[in-house]
């Protein structure tokens, strides 16, 4: 924030007054009138603490914007928010808690003025003469907080249009430039709203917002900006008739909002909803609907179109209301968009602005030293935030919101990969992703029942019944017609349900779901192992038949991964019988069962190499190191080699084996992470997204800092490159939660163990420090690692574990110091 | 009008190449002209070109100077060429291919033996490599859509281009497929699309013997590319039909 004595000739949205005398006393009425228009105002005056309910009586100040009132020359500090005067214990230099205050409200400098000694009240009148005709905000996002996407690429438009998607957990909406661009079309979803049955079940495309009738001018194109700490969405085009800038954005404080606001030349006039092609459309004055098999998507929309000196300004609400089972009522829609009217787009994006930087302050990642890397983490950051509803029941798809591709099918991905994330940054996101399975516990128990098992089968892919959608056959990219055996021996899944379940709970102590249906989804899956093995004349278990992540190998016997995994879950599930009060659904007796099952349980493990055999037979397989014969890495391997060769051969997908040293390291023996990653990387093609991101995790805690890098670097890469091909049709969600999972648990160290935090940095020498918050049983936590010193902070009292030393963390926090042989309690 | 212009020698090939472009030229909305590049006017270019009832010149001066020079004419808005040269010593369609890689317009390349129909119905649109490259192709595509021929691509891709990732087999083909063809065929929604994986040249010569194709069109660089030409190179070898080279860049 710079002072300055005269006001620049623009909107900003917070105004601090640096004053050397008190408050003005005669604001009449514009301070109210300010705060009423969505801006947030800060004043550092003698004494302002001593005059706040004056100031407040007499502005009778009621508005959802922010007013930060600060003593220039004492510790006086007054928050009022929401018409209320907020308790706040934060001293210091005045302007540094102002800018904090406005930042934990999603307003950054370059949106803040900041004047010394300036006539406040005429100040405060500009500022909403702004705002009532109109204008539309600023952009300039903060380093490392913003997508900037210049110029106008034909052939690329529908990929950056999904690397712009703006979601709020229930509804998606592309980022397609509001101007007419046939080459990207706008597109909507809703959250677990299908269409069709079986394996042809996909998420149901619903209305859009109309694009703007001009087109793109051949020279000029179009540059548009997301700023990531704020979820909004800024545009500037050049059209046949002239400039046109919008500001858009999918409010995350009222899911199912969009908001939008754009500045042409001209009244753009036409329609202001499409349907999507091909749906069952209904519609009448001002919504439009499309039916699905079973529910539908309703959109409302409200209009204002006023003039503007350089021509006018639309501001378009859209209120989405999606039903999974029945098509909404559009009064409900239409009631909802006048009310998004009656809010006016200035306080829905002040609040929505606000719902965005809460959700950073638990959950941002900052690394120093690396500014693309840091911009490539932030982006994915972002899309799972958006991706997942905190309410509810959460159906993530491979793609969440973000594109049609994989038909909106909910698989492991979820389950592994993006869960982990929210479970320890906002846990209700990761609640309602558990609710999804829980909902379906009935169609897993039937699928179980099918199939001669007990406890519940879930599905590889799974949509809105609960029943397996996965398709039978498929044609490959070599044309050729392959059946597709995921669907009945990919069993993994299961045990991933109930790994999810111990993440969250792990993360949050949520006892109340521990004891509830986290248990019953612990007890089921751990029953449909012990119906699932058979055990040999020895007494040794086996799980025969099955797909393991290592997709290029099927069907396959004692795969270390899944039954490593089923053991892991039938002891997770007995330890959860055996604490549960009574009254739990399963017995002590069923509890000893299953252990014994899980004893008995092979994995592969040689202790002379202390390599586990991904499957019986894996070593008997043609030794192959892909880089040999490819011409490059990542590679999918099965279309460089064909199928039949890599199933001959031990040439890996993505981590197999590996993947239990990431996701139950407790279940693997200690010290076998070097000699399998070792064993393993050679051999792996890493041609499933999924890989770089678990193997960036698994070379960080083998101390392997280049490799971990790299393979970071490519996993945050591969939607912003497209390197996939696919991008277009949405975003890899699950290696967005995979980069997460690389920085949190393979180079912070992170893991939630009986109880206590543990922290294990590895910071590679490239970086200078990385920065991560987190929620842990609703501490709020900071983590600072710098290679001299270790910091964690808590707002509350938080075991903690490092490098060997038990203690609690909490207020301004705890200091570890570099040692000779790993860390020291310092503070 | 706009002209195709039939680029005939003095031999038997002269006859094919009026014939295939006197079908290209509904294509474009154009006439033929037949131009034989010599000092003297040869017999056979000329009967060629009168057995076709289309205007017909000589010009004299080097072929390729001579061809690039009527490219510049605005009303010139592609060629047909003989795949063959009559210079003995020079590699197949070096002519062709020296014209395709220094003009802008389209070229026709015909082989000696070109069994032509009575008219285009169906074009192969070839495309070997990564998909950037594919987008040289999308005028062809857009020229044929408009043009109402039915279209089939064919993406090869080799050991160098192999995807670096393939997720789950069920859903990254309908993926890939329904990106690339909203990427480089966005004016033709009847296109169907053929994706291999192999050798580019077999594979294009055996996806042209299974689609039976009239025309196989593939993109040509220009000349500061002449490594990308390879695929190209051979398949005009090969080739059983004309092949139209669309300039690239």
């Amino acid at each position: 924030m710079t002072t300055v004595t005269s006001m620049p000739d623009r909107r900003f949205e917070a105004v601090v007054f640096v004053a050397s005398e008190p408050v003005e006393a005669d604001l009449d009425g514009s301070l109210a009138a300010a705060l009423d228009a969505g801006l947030a105002v800060a004043v550092v005056a003698p004494g302002p603490g001593r005059d706040a309910a004056v100031l407040l009586r007499s502005e009778r100040v009621a508005s959802r914007s922010v007013l930060l009132l600060a003593s220039g020359d004492g510790p006086d500090r007054t928050v009022v928010e929401d018409g209320r005067v907020l308790p706040t214990t934060e001293a210091g230099e005045p302007l540094n808690w102002i800018r904090r205050e406005l930042w934990a409200r999603g307003i950054d400098r370059a949106g803040t003025l900041v004047l010394a000694d300036a006539p406040q009240r005429e100040v405060l009148v500009a500022q909403v003469e702004r705002r009532r005709t109109r204008h539309l905000p600023e952009v300039d996002p903060a380093p490392g907080w913003g997508l900037v996407l210049e110029g106008h690429d034909p052939e690329g438009e529908r990929v950056r249009a999904t690397l712009t998607t703006l979601a709020d957990g229930r509804l998606g909406i592309g980022g397609a430039t509001v101007v007419h661009d046939p080459g990207a079309p706008s597109w909507s979803m809703v959250a677990g709203v299908y269409d069709g049955d079986g394996p042809e079940t996909h998420l149901l495309p619903g209305p859009v917002a109309a694009s703007l009738p001009w087109r793109l001018h051949p020279e000029g194109g179009v540059a548009r900006t997301l700023d990531l700490r704020t979820g909004v969405l800024h545009e500037r085009a050049l059209t046949d008739v002239g400039p046109v800038r919008s500001v858009r954005f999918a409010s995350l404080r009222r899911p199912g909002s969009v908001v939008e606001r754009a500045c042409g030349p001209a009244d753009p006039e036409g329609p202001l909803l499409v349907a999507p092609d091909g749906a069952r459309v209904t519609d009448g004055v001002g919504w439009k609907a499309a039916a699905g098999t079973s529910g539908g998507i309703v959109a409302a929309v409200t209009a204002a179109v006023t003039p503007a000196p350089d021509g006018v300004v639309l501001d378009r609400m859209i209120a989405y209301e999606g039903d999974p089972e029945d098509l909404p009522d559009p009064a409900t829609a239409t009631a909802r968009a006048r009310e998004l009217a009656g809010c006016g787009f200035d306080l829905l994006l002040a609040e929505h602005r606000a719902a965005w930087a809460a959700r950073w302050e638990d959950a941002d990642v900052e690394i120093d030293g690396d500014d693309e890397l840091q911009l490539g983490v932030r982006f994915a950051l972002f899309h799972l935030m958006a991706s997942v509803a905190d309410e509810g029941e959460a159906a993530v798809g491979a793609r969440g919101l973000s594109g049609q591709a994989y038909r909106g099918h909910v698989f492991w991905d979820s389950d592994t990969f993006v869960l982990p994330f929210l479970a320890a940054t906002h846990p209700p996101a990761a609640r309602a992703m558990l609710e999804y399975r829980v909902r379906r516990l009935d169609a897993a128990l039937d699928t179980a029942r099918r199939r001669g098992r007990r406890g519940a089968r879930f599905p590889w892919e799974s949509a809105r019944t609960g029943y397996d959608v996965t398709p039978s056959s498929a044609r490959d990219r070599t044309g050729r017609l392959v059946p597709i055996r995921t669907g009945l021996l990919e069993e993994h899944v299961v045990a991933q349900v109930a790994w999810a379940t111990s993440c969250y709970v792990d993360w949050t102590g949520d006892a109340d779901f521990a004891r509830g249906p986290g248990l019953e989804l612990l007890v089921q899956t751990a029953r449909y192992w012990e119906s699932r093995v058979r055990t040999d004349a020895a007494g040794a278990a086996h799980i025969y038949g099955v797909v393991g992540p290592d997709e290029y190998h099927e069907p396959v016997d004692d795969n270390a991964f899944t039954n490593v995994v089923a053991r892991w879950n039938l002891r997770r599930a007995a330890d959860a019988v055996e604490a549960a009060d009574v009254g739990a659904p399963a017995g002590l007796d069923e509890a000893r069962a299953w252990r014994h099952v899980a004893d008995a349980l092979v994995d592969g493990y040689d202790p002379t190499t202390r390599v586990y055999e991904q499957f019986a037979g894996f070593h008997e397989l043609e030794a192959l190191f892909i880089a040999e014969v490819a011409p490059r890495l990542p590679i999918a391997a099965d279309l460089l080699l064909g199928r039949d060769r890599v199933r001959g051969a031990q040439v890996l997908k993505q981590a197999d084996v590996l993947m239990l040293h990431h996701l139950v390291p407790e279940e693997v023996v200690p010290g076998s992470l070097r000699p399998n990653l070792d064993f393993y990387e050679p051999r792996t093609a890493h041609g499933s997204s999924l890989s770089p991101a678990m193997h960036a995790a698994l070379a960080a805690r083998a101390g392997d800092h280049e490799g971990a890098l790299s393979a970071l670097r490519m996993a945050t890469r591969i939607d912003l490159d497209d390197l996939t091909g696919t991008t277009a049709g949405g975003l890899h969600l699950a290696t967005m939660g995979g980069v997460w999972q690389a920085l949190a648990f393979g180079f912070a160290g992170l893991r939630p163990r009986h109880g206590r935090l543990v922290v294990d940095p590895q910071l590679p020498p490239a970086w200078d420090g990385l920065r991560l918050r987190v929620r842990f049983h609703g501490s709020r936590v900071r983590v600072r690692i710098g290679h001299e010193e270790l910091h964690l902070e808590s707002d509350r009292p938080v075991p903690v574990h490092v490098d060997g030393i038990d203690a609690v963390v909490e207020g301004t926090g705890l200091r570890f110091g570099r040692a000779a042989e790993g860390w020291e309690l310092l503070t | 009008m706009s002209r195709i212009i039939a680029a005939v020698d003095d031999s038997a090939a002269a006859h094919p190449v009026v014939a295939a472009a006197q079908l290209l030229a509904p294509v474009f909305g154009a006439e033929v002209e037949g131009v034989h590049v010599a000092d003297v006017e040869g017999r056979t270019a000329a009967a060629a070109a009168a057995g076709f009832k289309i205007p017909f010149r000589t010009v004299p001066g080097e072929p390729l100077d001579v061809l690039v020079s009527l490219a510049a004419d605005d009303d010139v808005v592609g060629f047909a060429i003989g795949q063959r040269s009559h210079v003995a010593a020079a590699a197949t369609g070096h002519l062709a291919l020296g014209l395709a890689g220094s003009v802008d317009k389209p070229v026709l390349v015909v082989p000696p033996r070109a069994v032509l129909p009575d008219r285009f119905r169906r074009v192969l649109i070839a495309m070997a490599g990564v998909p950037g490259r594919a987008r040289e192709l999308k005028r062809a595509i857009a020229l044929a859509a408009d043009a109402d021929l039915e279209l089939v691509a064919v993406h090869v891709d080799d050991e160098s281009s192999v995807p670096s990732f393939s997720d789950q087999v069920q859903y990254e083909t309908e993926a890939y497929a329904e990106e690339f063809l909203a990427r480089y065929a966005p004016g033709a929604p009847g296109v169907r699309l053929d994706l291999r994986i192999g050798a580019p040249v077999e594979e294009i010569l055996a996806a042209c013997a299974q689609e039976h194709p009239d025309v196989l069109a593939m993109g040509w660089p220009h000349a500061d590319e002449p490594e990308r030409g390879e695929v190209v190179r051979a398949v005009l070898e090969r080739s059983p039909v004309p092949v139209l080279l669309v300039a690239t860049r």
